[in-house]
């Protein structure tokens, strides 16, 4: 079922090892062009993410890739991974983006558009007064200079 | 800790991208940081029906401040849900921004029952012909086409909606799909009084095509030549022309729901295909003697009209390697149609003798030659695991009557299974479970698809 049984071992900000399958590891399409480029060494330093982070990160990948791997794809196959996916993403907000920052370093697509759609949805039908307290944005503005954002962009805050 | 703030610009685009326009441009305000970002958000969605009724004025006046203040070159998405009285929004400006900020993704779609006679139609300008150059996906709903002189010309355009679309003339439709050199997915949903009599899809890079026309009296027809394609799914009623004109080797799955005179040429071009539904209303000679279907697996057939029984012998002696053989009924069935009449063949077919794995029978009614021909299947089956029907009947008596029946059957199979399923599952599209299908269905729902296509 793998195309290659070949190890990889990527290495966390504090130096821990992960051991994966070449298959998983090139769901980070950083790593995929590692290989391309003909990086033959089988251990790949990750500085800017810890283990923590690429643990999960790599939870994620090793399921999309068990998942991708069975024949059909049948419908159940999607609904779990679906399952799967909003799961993995409830998290609380630092990991959350983490894990974008995390998926944007390694390039994992799947990964970064369910944390920034999920980012979009927590801020979805909020007013911004919630925005700022869900993620604890502090408001720089004075309540005369935001007055004044307001009241220059009437168009945009219109009923 | 503020993290949102903290992430690079890039990444707050990604995330406000996906939120509509109203509500990206409210976050000005949150904080200085916030003040200019929306303005490079690469994607712009508008939506009329996020304002109450009446607010038309209040629309137009968002709509126009905000693209006046955009700042991104080059848009990804560019979408527009417009109302009724869409006077109050200029077509012309939306298209123009399009060409402008090279939009990837354009959308223009008008609230509007599809009918005859629009009051206010909205009339694109032939600016949109020629001035997309890098448009990938281009979705159109309830518009009016105009012919131009000039040639039509997307150079890289993939996915293309048709709905509810009216053109020119008959020589239009060609027309624009011969300016569209790349063109792989393609969704039509026809309406009356569209001005085409033949619509002719000619797209030789084509590897999806839906095509639907539901309501008609006219007798309008089709003429396909995409001999690339790989899924097709045909839902039209006609009495006009129906054809293919190539053949397509690599078709892999059809649906097809046809009424139309003749569609013998129309079978005889899938050979190739792997997955079929079929639902012909006029399957007399359905197709040519001597065709057969060597890759067909997966066999979904409508019992609605008075021929299914002769077709799906014929079918099932044409397919030696079919697994999984469904029967469904997709339209009532009219009670003065002839009853089928069953003729025991004089050869078991062979993909019942050695690969017919599943066998489901939805609507069920238990007549004399449902009953006949289930048997027949049962008993000559080698490899079935399962048979199940769900009976069309409510009454258990009449349900526990239908079991028995089945169930003294002499079956082929020591392994197989008979079930009767409680509730009849629903029809389902065959292209549901299909790999391209569902990558379709991920890019377009992330661009640019509101109502959703099939």
């Amino acid at each position: 079922m793998s195309e290659s049984n070949k190890k990889i071992s990527l290495i966390s900000s504090e130096g821990e090892a992960f051991e994966v399958s070449e298959a998983v590891a090139r769901e980070f399409e950083i790593v995929a062009h590692m290989l391309e480029d003909g990086c033959s060494g089988s251990s790949i330093p990750i500085t800017t993410v810890d283990s923590n982070i690429l643990g999960k990160v790599i939870e994620y990948c090793t399921k999309h890739v068990e998942v991708g791997n069975v024949e059909g794809n049948s419908e159940k196959a999607e609904k779990d991974l679906e399952e799967f996916d909003k799961r993995f993403i409830a998290v609380e907000m630092n990991t959350l983006f983490s894990l974008i920052l995390a998926a944007n370093y390694l390039n994992v697509k799947g990964l970064l558009n369910i944390g920034c759609q999920k980012v979009a949805d927590t801020i979805k039908d909020m007013k911004p007064e919630e925005v700022r307290s869900i993620f604890n944005i502090e408001n720089d503005y004075t309540p005369a200079e935001e007055e004044v954002v307001r009241k220059e962009n009437e168009w945009a805050f219109q009923p | 800790m503020d993290r949102i703030s903290e992430l690079p610009d890039a990444l707050l685009f990604e995330i406000l991208s996906y939120l509509p326009t109203r509500e990206v441009v409210t976050t000005m305000v949150l904080s200085k940081r916030w003040k200019y970002l929306y303005t490079f958000v690469p994607t712009l969605e508008y939506d009329h029906n996020s304002y109450p009724d009446g607010e038309d004025r209040s629309f137009s006046r968002f709509v126009y401040s905000s693209l006046l203040l955009h700042e991104a070159p080059v848009l990804q998405v560019l979408s527009f849900g417009l109302g009724q009285n869409t006077g109050s929004i200029d077509i012309g400006v939306c298209v123009r921004t399009a060409i402008k900020r090279h939009a990837r993704h354009l959308n223009i779609e008008i609230d509007d029952t599809c009918s005859a006679e629009t009051i206010n139609p909205v009339i694109l300008p032939t600016s949109l012909y020629t001035g997309c150059t890098m448009l990938v996906s281009l979705g159109l709903d309830n518009v009016v086409l105009m012919d131009s002189s000039s040639t039509v010309s997307f150079p890289s355009l993939k996915i293309l909606g048709l709905l509810s679309v009216k053109y020119p003339n008959n020589e239009f439709v060609p027309k624009i799909f011969a300016g569209c050199p790349v063109l792989e997915n393609l969704f039509v949903d026809r309406c009356p009084g569209d001005n085409v009599n033949l619509f002719v899809v000619r797209v030789p890079t084509l590897k999806i095509l839906l095509l639907q026309k539901v309501l008609d009296i006219h007798a309008d027809g089709f003429l396909i030549d995409a001999p690339c394609l790989e899924l097709m799914g045909i839902n039209v009623n006609t009495k006009g022309f129906c054809g293919i004109e190539h053949n397509m080797p690599k078709i892999d799955a059809a649906s097809m729901c046809v009424t139309c005179n003749r569609t013998e040429q129309i079978l005889s071009s899938l050979t190739s295909l792997q997955q079929l539904r079929l639902c012909l209303m006029t399957s007399k000679d359905a197709y040519p003697e001597g065709i057969a279907f060597n890759r067909l697996v997966e066999l979904t057939l409508c019992t609605s009209e008075p021929e299914w029984l002769n077709l799906l012998m014929r079918l099932l002696k044409d397919s030696p390697k079919l697994r999984v053989l469904k029967l469904e009924q997709v339209h009532l069935r009219e009670a003065v149609n002839p009853r089928p009449c069953w003729n025991e063949p004089t050869h078991v077919p062979s993909c019942l003798l050695s690969s017919l794995e599943t066998f489901q029978w939805s609507q069920y009614e238990g007549r004399e030659e449902e009953i006949k021909v289930a048997k027949f299947i049962i008993r000559n089956s080698a490899c079935l695991k399962n048979a199940t029907f769900y009976p069309k009947s409510t009454d258990p008596v009449e349900k526990l009557e239908m079991l028995i029946e089945l169930s003294v059957s002499p079956r082929s199979s020591s392994i197989c299974q008979l079930d009767f399923g409680r509730e009849t599952p629903t029809v389902r599209d065959i292209f549901h479970d299909h790999r391209l299908m569902k990558r379709l269905r991920q890019t377009y729902q992330k661009n640019c698809d509101k109502n959703g296509f099939p």
